[in-house]
Parts: C-alpha cells; sequence; structure tokens
C-alpha cells in the first residue's frame, strides 16, 4: 500500500515534468482516491451564461472523474462581499482544494489567505487574482487558468487580414470605455491584423443597438471600409445589421461564441465569432484540483483555448453536444491543448 | 386563567408577586407586537439550532461562528441605518450605492496619501451627504420617498463610477487588513464595530428626544407635527444617519476586499430591508427595535453560510433565503 | 370686568381663504374658571377660529387678547407659549407610544449636557402619574401603549396633556363624540374639575345638551360671524338651534 503510493507519486512527478508548461508548484496534499477528493468552487453570479458554462464545466467533470464538487456563486454578479462570505464560510470546512473565480480582483484576497493558511489548495480560474494583495493576505494560487483575451484578438485579426488582403481598412467596435477585456481584444486584433489600417475603435457599451449605431455612422464616414472586429458577440449582431442595410459584404468578427452568434454565423449575417470555452475552464479547474489532491506537480498557468467559428467549422460548433443554451459549443471543434488531462491518475 | 385564581387565595406576599408576573406575562404573549419583537430571536436560535444538529462538526466550530460574525457585520450597520427610516414609515433604497460611493470616495482619498481617518472620514461625509440630500428631497420637496432613493440609488452609483472612472482602486493598508482579520476573544473586530454601532443606535433611538422624535413621526406624522415635533427636520435627520453609516460601511467593506470598488452591490440594499423586516421593524412606521434587525442581520448571514457549509446548490439557497423572508414577514405582520 | 382680565379675547378676526371670508370679523371672549361654548352649523367658522387661536391659521385681520394683553403668534409652537393649549378630535396621540411619552411628547425631561442629553424616563413617568392623578383620571399603567386605552381613556390623556404644562386656554373640538354614556359622564366631570382649577376652556360641540349643561358662556356663529353671545343659565335649546338656523337674529 505504501510502497504502490510512493510509486505512484513518484510516476507523475517523472511524467509531469516534460508536459509542464512554466513554472510549477507542488502541492503539499498526499495522494487521495478520486472519489475522497472534495472540491468547492465559488464562481461568480450565476446570472450571467457565462458562468453557468463555467458551473457545468465543473460539475460534469467532477461527476466524469468521480470526485464531489459543491459550486457555489456570489450572490449576485456585484456582491463582492458576498462572495468573500461564501469562500469564508467554505474555507472551513473539509475540502481539499478550492476553485476561485473573483469579481473583483482583490475580493477574494484575504478568503484566499485564510484557506493557504490551512494548507489547503486554490485554483484560480477566469478571472486573475490581483497578485499585489494576494500576497499581502499571504495567499497562494496554485494554478491559473483563463483566457488570453490578447491572443483571442490577436488570432481574429490575422484570420481577417488573411481573408480581405493586407493594407485594408478594419472598423473597430469596443466595449465600455476602460473596460480590460475589451481592451485586450481590441489591442489583440490590431496586432493581429498586420498592415490593416483602423476606424475607431468606437465604444458601443457591449449593446447590439449602440454598436449598430456606431457601425452606420463609420460606414457613411468611410466608403472603404473592408471589414469590421467588434469586442463581443452582441456588437457583431449590430454591424451585422449595419452592414447589411448598406448593402456591403464585407466581415465582421465578434467574441465569446454565444448561441445567438452561432446561428448568426450559420445564416451569415455575422463571419466569424472568436469562441471561448467556459465548459473548458470549468473542466480545468476541476482537474487541476484532482491533481493537487493527488500530489501531482499542477501547471501554474493556462491559457483556455478560443477557437474562430466561421463557416468552415459552424456545422461541427453546433452539433457539438448542445448542453449549454446560451454557449453551445462547449469544447472547441478543433484541437486544443489541455495539460491538465494528462496528469490525473485513474485510482 | 384557572391557575392564576388559585394563585390569588394564597396568602403569601409571594403569591401576590407571582399574579403580577403571571398576568404579565400573559398580556405580553397575547400582545401581538411582542412576537413580531421576539420571533426573529427564536428563528435565529432555531436556524442555529438547525444547523448546528445537522452539521455540528462544520457548522458549530469557532471558525465558522467567525466567520458568521464577520459577514454579517456589514449587513448589520446598514441595517441600523435602514431602521431609522423605516421607523419614519419611508425606506432608503439607496443604501447600496450610498456605500460605494463612500467606497470611491475613500479609495480617491487614499491614492492621494491622506492619512487612512480621513479617508475614513471622507468617505462618511460623502455617504453622509448623499444621505441629507435624500432627506431633503424628501422631507422638503415632500417627494415620495421610494421614487427619490430609488433615483438616488442609480444617481450616487454614477457618481460613483464617474469619480472612479470605472476602476477599482487598490487599497492596501495593514491597520485595515487587521480589522478586517483580526479579533479578540474570538469576537471579530468586524463585528465589535458593528455592535459599537448597534448600541449607539439604540441608546439614540431610546434614550434621547430625537428617538422619540423618529418614534412619533413614524407612528402618526400628523399627530406629531400638532405635538410641534419638526416632521422635516425629523425625515431629514433619519436619511443622513442611514446615508453616513452607508458611508462608513464602505470602509469595513474595503477592509474585506482591499480596494475601493466602483460597482454597486445591491445585495447590500436587500439585505438590509430583509434585516429591518424580520427584525420586527413595521414597513408603516412607528415601531421597532434596533436589536431586532441587528440579530435578523446575524439570522441571515447564518443561513446563508449554513446552507453552503451543508452543500445546498446556489440556486436553492436564493430559493431558501427569500422564502425564510417573506414567511418571517408574514408571521410579523402587524397591520392595525 | 376690572378685576379679571379674559383669559382670551378676539377683537373682529377676519380670515380669508381666497375669495371665501371664512371670518368676517369675529369678537369672543372666555374667561379664567369658565367652560364657553362655541356652536355652530358645519361651514360657520367654528373651526377656522379655534385654529386662529392655536395659530395653525394666521388671521388676516384683528387682534388677540390673553390676559388683556395683544399677542401675536404665527405657529402653533408660539400660540402653545402663551398657555394655549388644543385638543383636536384626532386628540394627537401616537398609538405605538406609552401614555407617558405621549403626555411628555416633545416636551421630554432631559438630563445632561449639549448633545449628550438623555431622557429622564422615571422623572417624566412620576410627573406623567401626577398629571393624572392630578384630574382624577384613572389609566391602569401609565407605560402600556396608547393603543390599547379605550376611547374614554384617550380622550383623557388628551385632556390631561393640554391641561398640565401651566396652560390658561384649553381648546376642545368635540371631545365626547366618538365616546359612549358613561365615558362621556366621565370626560364631562373632568372638564368640570379644570374648570375648577381655574382653567379657560374653550369648547366646540354639537350637542346642545352637553353644551348647556357644561357651559358657563355661549358663543352662536353663522356662515363666519358671531350671532349671539349668551349666558347659558339665560338661554335654551329652542333658543340656540334658532340662532344657528338663522330663524332668530342675535345681532338684531
Amino acid at each position: 500500500m505504501k510502497l504502490n503510493r510512493f510509486a505512484k507519486v513518484a510516476l507523475v512527478a517523472v511524467a509531469s515534468s516534460s508536459l509542464v508548461i512554466a513554472g510549477t508548484t507542488t502541492s503539499n496534499a498526499a495522494t487521495k482516491k478520486l472519489k475522497s477528493i472534495r472540491v468547492a468552487a465559488v464562481v461568480k453570479g450565476l446570472d450571467n451564461p457565462f458562468f453557468i458554462g463555467i458551473k457545468e464545466g465543473i460539475e460534469e467533470t467532477a461527476l466524469k472523474y468521480g470526485v464531489y464538487a459543491n459550486v457555489q456563486a456570489a450572490p449576485g454578479l456585484n456582491d463582492d462581499i458576498g462572495q468573500a462570505n461564501k469562500l469564508d464560510s467554505l474555507a472551513g470546512q473539509n475540502y481539499d482544494c478550492y476553485i476561485v473565480i473573483p469579481i473583483s480582483s482583490n475580493n477574494l484576497s484575504q478568503a484566499i489567505g485564510k484557506i493557504t493558511k490551512k494548507k489547503k489548495t486554490v485554483i484560480n480560474i477566469d478571472s486573475p487574482v490581483d497578485a499585489a494583495s494576494l500576497k499581502a493576505a499571504g495567499g497562494k494560487i496554485t494554478s491559473f487558468a483563463g483566457t488570453d483575451n490578447f491572443e483571442a484578438g490577436k488570432a481574429g485579426g490575422a484570420k481577417m487580414v488573411a481573408a480581405i488582403g493586407a493594407g485594408k481598412k478594419i472598423g473597430l467596435i469596443a466595449g465600455l470605455a476602460g473596460n480590460v477585456t475589451s481592451a485586450a481584444r481590441v489591442d489583440g486584433f490590431k496586432a493581429g491584423a498586420v498592415g490593416a489600417t483602423f476606424v475607431g475603435p468606437v465604444n458601443a457599451d457591449w449593446d447590439t443597438t449602440k454598436a449598430l449605431d456606431a457601425a452606420n455612422a463609420m460606414i457613411t464616414a468611410n466608403k472603404d471600409l473592408a471589414g469590421f472586429f467588434a469586442a463581443n458577440d452582441q456588437m457583431a449582431q449590430g454591424v451585422g445589421k449595419a452592414i447589411k442595410a448598406a448593402g456591403l459584404k464585407i466581415p465582421v468578427y465578434g467574441v465569446d461564441g454565444i448561441a445567438d452568434a452561432l446561428n448568426e454565423v450559420k445564416a451569415g449575417s455575422i463571419t466569424a465569432t472568436i469562441s471561448q470555452y467556459p465548459y473548458v475552464m470549468g473542466q480545468m479547474g476541476v482537474e487541476a484540483c484532482i491533481i493537487a489532491a493527488q500530489g501531482g506537480k499542477v501547471p501554474a498557468q493556462t491559457i483556455t483555448p478560443y477557437y474562430i467559428i466561421d463557416s468552415a467549422n459552424i456545422t461541427a460548433a453546433l452539433t457539438n453536444k448542445s448542453t449549454r443554451g446560451y454557449f453551445p459549443n462547449q469544447t472547441p471543434p478543433g484541437a486544443y491543448t489541455n495539460p491538465y488531462t494528462k496528469l490525473i491518475k485513474k485510482n | 386563567m384557572k391557575k392564576i385564581s388559585r394563585k390569588s387565595t394564597a396568602p403569601s406576599s409571594e403569591g401576590a408577586v407571582d399574579i403580577n408576573f403571571l398576568s404579565r406575562v400573559r398580556s405580553k404573549i397575547q400582545d401581538p407586537f411582542f412576537w413580531s419583537d421576539w420571533l426573529v430571536v427564536v428563528a435565529f436560535v432555531f436556524v442555529i439550532a438547525f444547523f448546528g444538529a445537522i452539521a455540528p462538526a462544520e457548522f458549530l466550530t469557532l471558525w465558522n461562528l467567525n466567520n458568521i460574525l464577520v459577514a454579517a457585520s456589514i449587513p448589520a450597520i446598514i441595517a441600523v441605518g435602514q431602521t431609522f427610516t423605516v421607523l419614519t414609515a419611508g425606506i432608503d433604497l439607496s443604501v447600496s450605492s450610498t456605500m460605494t460611493f463612500g467606497a470611491v470616495t475613500f479609495g480617491l482619498a487614499f491614492t492621494n496619501g491622506w492619512p487612512l481617518l480621513q479617508c475614513v472620514l471622507f468617505g462618511t461625509i460623502a455617504g453622509t451627504f448623499v444621505g441629507l440630500l435624500n432627506g431633503l428631497i424628501i422631507a422638503k420637496r415632500k417627494i415620495n420617498d421610494f421614487i427619490v432613493t430609488l433615483g438616488m440609488l442609480s444617481v450616487a452609483s454614477g457618481a460613483a463610477l464617474v469619480l472612479s472612472d470605472g476602476k477599482p482602486r487598490q487599497v492596501i493598508s495593514e491597520s485595515l487588513a487587521t480589522l478586517a482579520i483580526g479579533d479578540k476573544a474570538n469576537i471579530p473586530y468586524l463585528m465589535m464595530v458593528a455592535f459599537v454601532i448597534v448600541v449607539v443606535a439604540h441608546f439614540v433611538l431610546f434614550h434621547t428626544r430625537f428617538g422619540t422624535h423618529v418614534f412619533a413621526v413614524g407612528g402618526d406624522p400628523e399627530s406629531a407635527r400638532a405635538m410641534g415635533i419638526s416632521v422635516v427636520k425629523i425625515k431629514i435627520a433619519v436619511y443622513v444617519i442611514s446615508g453616513a453609516l452607508a458611508g462608513f460601511a464602505a470602509t469595513l467593506a474595503i477592509s474585506r476586499i482591499g480596494s475601493a470598488e466602483p460597482a454597486a452591490n445591491t445585495s447590500i440594499l436587500l439585505n438590509s430591508v430583509a434585516a429591518v423586516v424580520l427584525g420586527g421593524v413595521s414597513l408603516f412606521g412607528g415601531r421597532g427595535t434596533i436589536f431586532g434587525p441587528f440579530i435578523a442581520a446575524l439570522l441571515l448571514q447564518s443561513l446563508s453560510n449554513g446552507l453552503t457549509v451543508i452543500g445546498v446548490a446556489a440556486y436553492y439557497q436564493y430559493l431558501s433565503i427569500g422564502l425564510v423572508v417573506i414567511l418571517s414577514a408574514a408571521l410579523v405582520r402587524t397591520d392595525k | 370686568m376690572t378685576t379679571k382680565p379674559y383669559a382670551i379675547e378676539c377683537v373682529n378676526i377676519k380670515k380669508a381663504f381666497g375669495s371665501v371670508d371664512a371670518l368676517k370679523g369675529v369678537s369672543m371672549f372666555a374667561k379664567p374658571g369658565e367652560v364657553t361654548a362655541i356652536i355652530g352649523d358645519n361651514g360657520a367658522g367654528k373651526s377656522t377660529l379655534i385654529k386662529c387661536i392655536s395659530g395653525v391659521y394666521n388671521s388676516d385681520e384683528g387682534e388677540i387678547k390673553i390676559n388683556g394683553e395683544v399677542v401675536e403668534f404665527v405657529n402653533p409652537e408660539e400660540s402653545r407659549s402663551f398657555g394655549i393649549e388644543t385638543v383636536y378630535q384626532t386628540l394627537s396621540l401616537i398609538e405605538d407610544l406609552s401614555i407617558w411619552q405621549n403626555l411628555f411628547l416633545n416636551r421630554e425631561i432631559t438630563k445632561g449636557f449639549g448633545p449628550f442629553k438623555i431622557l429622564n424616563k422615571s422623572k417624566m413617568k412620576e410627573e406623567a402619574t401626577k398629571m393624572l392623578k392630578n384630574l382624577d383620571v384613572y389609566i391602569p399603567s401609565i407605560k402600556s401603549r396608547t393603543r390599547r386605552l379605550s376611547g374614554g381613556q384617550r380622550q383623557a390623556v388628551a385632556i390631561c396633556r393640554a391641561a398640565g404644562w401651566g396652560s390658561s386656554v384649553v381648546i376642545m373640538d368635540e371631545p365626547t363624540a366618538a365616546l359612549g354614556v358613561r365615558e362621556t359622564a366621565k370626560v364631562e366631570d373632568l372638564i368640570k374639575r379644570m374648570k375648577a382649577q381655574g382653567l379657560a376652556i374653550l369648547l366646540i360641540s354639537h350637542n346642545f345638551d352637553q353644551v348647556l349643561r357644561l357651559s358657563d358662556q355661549i358663543w352662536v356663529m353663522r356662515q363666519g360671524d358671531v350671532m349671539a353671545g349668551l349666558r347659558s343659565k339665560d338661554t335654551s335649546g329652542d333658543e340656540l338651534v334658532a340662532l344657528i338656523t338663522g330663524a332668530k337674529s342675535g345681532k338684531g
């Protein structure tokens, strides 16, 4: 028995060292049977489909491995203190690992600090916990899995330039002024669209109607626009309407991969959506927890997949196990890297 | 009834005391208000006993009880302010964004290098100012409190977003961190602060002329006016109190989350109204206590904590907490 | 007349609401130690007159004298400071406050200084007991909520509150309108005791029997004017009805 466990730890250590991406951290927990692993997760408010996608990713993955998972959410989308209370309540309980998505970059730091003092693992997914406040609270994050909005935007930019050719003019529609996510997506797109010139970005506050109005104005002022990039799908829908009304045939790309956008990609009113996979984030969170509980080395940081869904792969995306509703294609229709799955021992 | 008449034949003077006591108990029990005052205590004991029975090893730990006290501290302070407005038959729907506004002003002061105490004062003054605006508009212009404070909910959070440019400001301070996680004799500092406010508020309400006038204005504004009480002044004052406490609570919120967030946290509002109703304060005004809403704030956090601890799924938690609030409100119904 | 000035005297009081003349130059008086009744049909101006005396309204013209001296007040507070108290039909009691709290409403006794003034509850309870005892009003407990009192008890508490505070004139608007026979009798006894203590009482009542039984002086009002001032012992119910309806002119 004892030898067996030793052998397993050694095996995992060897196996994982070759697979790990960046810096790694080793959990203090000893190897546990899958059945005895208990995971607690505190996500953002469940009034947002993105976080429902994450929740289902966590729950279904836990079910698949046979580990126990308790998913709790902040009482509301902005209830930063309520979310901290939830994590506090769970912190004292008998869990091996905690998956967290902080509402603000700081609000869970103190609660994480308490968990670290109890020598339990914390996995951070989606939105990163601020490093400075985490340090001040004495907290430690074992692994982070989240989207790189800049890279997602960059891939979109490259794709569009490849489609329309270099040296063309592209209109940019951004979300709320000062929003970090929007800025990363737009900046990424600009970096990817090598050789293109840009109009905007204009802030349309993530709103379909505002994006429609903004796109109309941009089309009127720039007859030579060759494409549009919107920082989310709702705005891309608005832009699509504006393009159609102007009688143009130019591409528009959105970001997120919500159900409506996929349908519009199928119908052709949106050219492509750079799809995100909340379900995969939840899955990676649970898998990271399992690795830590088994005493393995957990990759310190993983970028969750994004995938450009256009006419080429829309059918595959739409038929991809549609349990999410708002986010129907729960996993990418093509290959993506998940550094966690391979590190899990089935016991 | 029989018991009392038998007792009354007892010759000893002790018997006489007993009758007095018994009839007092009886008249208390028959008074529907007695139940609205005590229901929250009964419910609180019940909730603790309930979770204590199903999950003693998880729920009844020092760690967890400490968590409940920490979680209840901010709602308790906001509920105290809300109690004052509800006692005058009003309501302050702007508390959550007033707190946000206070937090943002605190954050501005902090990033400009002000000393901590001045930041606290600045945030409190900002909240007081919002409360004063509420009070002036409601009392002087005689506009419905519901509409005014609902509008202010939006105004204050808009102002917070404008002031902060929508960005959170990190507030890392050793003293605030100590306030947030420290305790003495297992009582968290945050709860001590909340309790001091509760005691002071109780004193103001029950041992000053102002307090009596708050009850009078809430119970019957016409009569209060006829007795020469300035209904306008009292109304302004209760909104000022509510705003000031919301502004002050921002300090506690910042200490807990380590930054001044510009987004309004509306569950603070729901929590405060629920605590006030559960705590036996009449929504028609003129009746209530401070300790009732305080215990209700503890009760609500215990409930939320207990459900999380025993692993009730998030969706069912919303459901059960809402049901408890409505059920209790039905039980403490005090229509005239 | 020269020995004792009127407790209150109104001289040519006029009050108009827009184009409606509510009071067209009313002159009347009330003596200390007497019950002075004001009677008249609805809209005769009784309420407007007492509201001018109690400071709720400011009269357009005329003067009010208290103990022979001309006074001016613009609100109920100032009127009260001259010793004029009013018991309205609504009684102005706060249902959810205790009896002693109501007796001391807005006149709370405090101890301490400045912002640290706190209520002196024991003193107020003590004084409240005295106030009630002074007028032989029996209430089971001054600590109980006013909500729990009967109509007559409430009336008694409201009257005691008005009679306390060293007031010289107590105005009562229909003090027994909502009461049964026994409670009415008790309130009437209370009014007699107040009279015996030297207060001037202004009584508005529709009940002629009561007016004749209780009052010493009667002023009959009609359409914003005083039709007649009579000594109660010299008049009858029939005469009062005739004056009120205008069948008989008091001034002629």
